[in-house]
């Protein structure tokens, strides 16, 4: 069985390449999807098979709620509203890393390399989470779609975004103060509001995609750290 | 190889990787290739159903890894399907094209 698995994760990786790359033209772009599709099904297979992961209640509960609400988002959502739907999701997506970082932050406290790989993580996912929704918010024109601005506005961003790293730096040179780890949530979170309040309603597709890639870090972060840490305990 | 210097190796790979394959797609598919890539990024449900199966995972990690778990599954599952509808979108528009 534990040569099986990361075989399902190789062929998940290649189902995801091929995903994009038949996503180029118009004629292959639905055989991407469902290689996308078939990649996804192979790493959560994988990943539900592994010796560690004994309870599944909890899993089995958050699956049919996810979908519950992932279907009627799908289907009801009008073509027109597409991008706004991909902000909301993306908000998803970007908390799930986030809370992944937490979790693993407040069960492991992890030292060095990892623990850094894990703020980077934290910190992009959380200020993506609010970043998403404010993105969703104008795209829906929730909130005033018109770039807002004030004095000093990139000095305050700035600053924040300055000493959410440094709190970071601090976290991995002294993991166990966790009380340090609350104000860094905060931060990023705040951050991420704070970035797209000055840019208008037009632009955001531009900004979804650029958040769409912070995600796509994080859980390349995330991946990485999971496999590594389960394995090193595995082979003594 | 120290595994610090494996994972950078993939990691500038991957980045190349990830360039050409997206660089040539046609501006047409562009929405879809976004709700695609929202799709993927939703990987991040393998380290969340990790943290939430684990044997003696305390409350905090669990319900925790519980939200990550759903919150992965719903942009993952309304990813797809969006996906799958706008490609559709595209096959009824223009079938005399191809």
């Amino acid at each position: 069985m534990d040569a099986v698995l990361p075989a399902l994760y190789i062929l998940a990786a290649a189902g995801f390449i091929l995903a994009l790359k038949w996503m180029s033209s118009p004629g292959t772009a639905r055989r991407g999807v469902m290689a996308g599709e078939a990649g996804m099904l192979l790493a959560i297979i994988g990943t539900l098979l592994r010796y560690e992961v004994v309870n599944y209640e909890w899993i089995v509960i958050a699956f049919s709620l996810g979908s519950a609400v992932g279907v009627p988002l799908a289907y009801l959502t009008p073509m027109t509203a597409v991008p706004q739907r991909t902000a909301f999701s993306h908000a998803f997506g970007a908390i799930a890393s986030a809370l992944i970082g937490t979790a693993e932050y407040y069960r492991h406290t992890p030292q060095g390399f990892t623990m850094g790989a894990l703020m980077v993580e934290t910190l992009l996912g959380f200020l993506t989470f609010t970043a998403s929704l404010m993105a969703f918010g104008k795209l829906q024109e929730l909130l005033p779609t018109r770039p807002i601005t004030y004095r000093g506005q990139n000095i305050v961003n700035l600053s924040l975004l300055g000493l959410a790293v440094v709190i970071g730096v601090a976290l991995v040179i002294s993991p166990e103060q966790t009380w340090m780890f609350s104000i860094f949530m905060t931060l990023s979170l705040v951050f991420g509001l704070l970035l797209i309040i000055p840019i208008g309603g037009a632009d955001m597709p531009t900004v979804i995609a650029l958040l769409n890639s912070y995600a796509g870090r994080v859980a390349d972060v995330t991946t990485k750290l999971h496999p590594r840490r389960t394995g090193n305990r595995r082979e003594p | 190889m120290k595994l610090i210097e494996f994972g950078l190796w993939v990691f500038m790979l991957a980045a190349f990787l990830g360039f050409e394959l997206i660089r040539r797609v046609s501006p047409l598919l562009h929405t879809p290739l976004m709700s695609l890539t929202n799709a993927i990024s939703a990987i991040s449900v393998v380290g969340a159903i990790l943290i939430t199966g684990e044997q003696d995972a305390p409350l905090l990690s669990r319900v925790l890894g519980f939200i990550a778990v759903f919150a992965a599954i719903t942009n993952l599952v309304s990813g797809y399907l969006i996906t799958d509808r706008i490609i559709k979108m595209f096959k009824k528009r223009e079938p005399e094209k191809k």
